[in-house]
């Protein structure tokens, strides 16, 4: 019987993995990152870049890029793309609870099983 | 007792009541112990009870049945039990430990059109809309009138004839996740038209598909590709923002995250209610997040009252609604529109899930004050499971949209006592 930890797929390590595994060197991943219950809704955007530059200072490159995309207030997530290394390093993070990649390949949508059209 | 409760009891001998337990009600030997205190009225005391309804003020024209199983029902979520007594099961109802209040159950009251016109059904209700007991609401003009479903998916066809004037609002997130401005309702599957047809279709000459005919979809197109996880998130905020008092999503991520519960605790916290798909991947399996215990959850079963072989569920190690899916709804063989002018049918938790929304949306529109607690609390309180039906895949079987808006109106009325 499952308990409430993440999936296999979805456990922060594999998806660290599979960003890092996908991702070319030099280039930059998208990935969604989800904050603690603990991280106030109304100062997002200030956390979302104390992060960052927590993550690029653990690296010790500041200068690594870096662009912080949508902040969601009421799922207190933001999207970001950087190097997999610096999600890598965020998720380390006592403020980030999960991380997730922003584009799901199997898709979301809960496909039928079977359709038949009804002329 | 109530006044109501000693005039019925009167006057017949017999009255339909609703006792609300104490918290410690739990064990199987005080229910029966309470059963006792139940009867099961005889034909011609039934009819007596119908009769005393209809002489009645007119806002109550209902009609009382004998419960077929058992002499009472419990409503463990509620805290109410339902049943009918004559004096002295009152008066030992009133006098026991186990309970707090009796009251008289109220009874549906039928609002009779204002002016009747011929624009009868153009087809037959669906099976789903039959299994569900929608028509009954529907004889009672109990349409979902004034109620807005938020509808997250893969967009909507808003020139389909079946989805005429049901599109209060549409949304269109671009693949990264920027609403796209001026966006007028489209399709960019067939999904999204399917599902908003079962919860707000109209009826049309191919057939009554629709549960909540004369409700409307705040529609937002965040499926497939792209950023979806962004489409999505910003889509839940969009629904809020238009009103919904009432969420369908039949999407999700296989297994699961609690990535989104921070999100469905915010939608719980504004008074809506996520009624989510719990996924096509059969018995051991869900999807996020369906598979919350803060949602509701739908799973699919066919015409035969069989849970579906492609529906999910799973059993989770947690002490609070441990397995999914919560409920089970017509989700085979499914009618409703697709795009262009056309239609199919589909199997899958992503059909049976808006029926239940729209199931909702029928009971806010007759009781537009309701929580969304309440909703969820009607609607789970509703159901049976069907003797075939296996728990561990069909859970608490299959909501009955009456006895939900019974509930409802039940316990609206104790939360105002």
């Amino acid at each position: 019987m499952p308990d409430e930890k993440p999936s296999a797929n979805w456990a922060t390590e594999n998806v660290l993995k599979e960003l890092e595994q996908k991702t070319p060197p030099g280039e930059t991943a998208s990935a969604q990152v989800f904050l603690s219950d603990t991280v106030s809704k109304d100062d997002l955007a200030a956390v979302a870049r104390r992060i960052v530059d927590a993550a690029r200072e653990a690296i010790g490159d500041s200068s690594l890029p870096v662009e912080i995309g949508k902040i969601h207030r009421l799922a207190k997530s933001f999207s970001v793309r950087a190097a997999p290394s610096v999600i890598r390093r965020m998720s380390d993070l006592e403020s980030v609870k999960a991380v997730l990649p922003s584009e799901i390949e199997e898709g979301v949508m809960i496909k039928p099983v079977k359709k038949t059209p009804v002329p | 007792m109530a006044g109501n409760l000693e005039e019925t009891l009167a006057g017949v001998g017999y009255a339909k009541v609703i006792v609300a337990l104490k918290p410690t009600l739990a064990a199987a030997s005080s229910k029966a112990a309470l059963e006792q205190h139940f009867m099961i009225p005889s034909e011609p005391q039934m009819e007596s009870l119908m009769a005393v309804a209809a002489r009645s003020a007119s806002k109550r024209s209902g009609h009382p049945r004998p419960l077929e199983e058992h002499k009472m029902r419990v409503y463990p979520h509620l805290g109410l039990a339902l049943g009918f007594v004559d004096r002295s099961g009152a008066n030992a109802l009133a006098a026991s430990n186990q309970v707090e209040q009796v009251v008289e159950a109220p009874e549906l009251s039928l609002i009779r059109p204002f002016a009747r016109r011929s624009a009868r059904l153009a087809a037959a209700p669906t099976w789903g809309i039959k299994r569900l007991k929608v028509d009954k609401l529907w004889a009672q003009n109990i349409k979902g009138k004034g109620v807005i479903v938020g509808h997250l998916d893969t967009g909507i066809d808003g020139t389909h004839p079946a989805l005429k004037d049901a599109i209060a609002a549409f949304a269109e997130f671009d693949l990264a996740g920027d609403q796209v401005p001026g966006a007028r309702p489209t399709d960019s599957d067939e999904h999204g038209t399917h599902t908003a047809g079962t919860i707000v279709g109209r009826s049309v000459p191919k057939g009554a598909f629709g549960v909540a005919p004369e409700a409307k979809v705040a529609s937002a197109m965040v499926i497939e590709g792209g950023q979806v996880i962004d489409r999505i998130l910003a889509g839940m905020d969009w629904v809020i923002g238009e009103g919904a008092q009432i969420l369908s999503m039949s999407l999700g991520l296989r297994g699961f995250t609690p990535a989104f519960q921070t999100v469905v605790t915010a939608l719980r916290n504004a008074n809506v209610l996520p009624v989510i798909a719990v996924g096509n991947e059969g018995p051991n399996t869900s999807r996020s997040p369906g598979n919350y215990d803060t949602v509701l959850a739908v799973g699919a079963m066919d015409a035969s009252d069989e849970v579906a072989d492609f529906s999910g569920s799973q059993r989770f190690n947690r002490p609070g609604d441990p397995l999914v899916p919560d409920l089970v709804a017509p989700g085979v063989d499914v009618l409703s529109c697709v795009p262009n002018d056309r239609y199919a049918k589909m199997d899958g938790s992503s059909m049976a899930t808006p029926h239940v929304a729209g199931v909702a949306a029928l009971l806010l529109s007759a009781e537009p004050a309701a929580t969304a607690d309440q909703l969820e609390q009607a609607i789970l309180g509703s159901c049976v499971r069907p003797s075939s039906m296996l728990e561990r895949r069909g859970n608490r079987g299959v909501p009955d949209a009456v006895a939900a808006l019974e509930i409802l109106r039940s316990s609206r009325l104790r939360a105002v006592a």
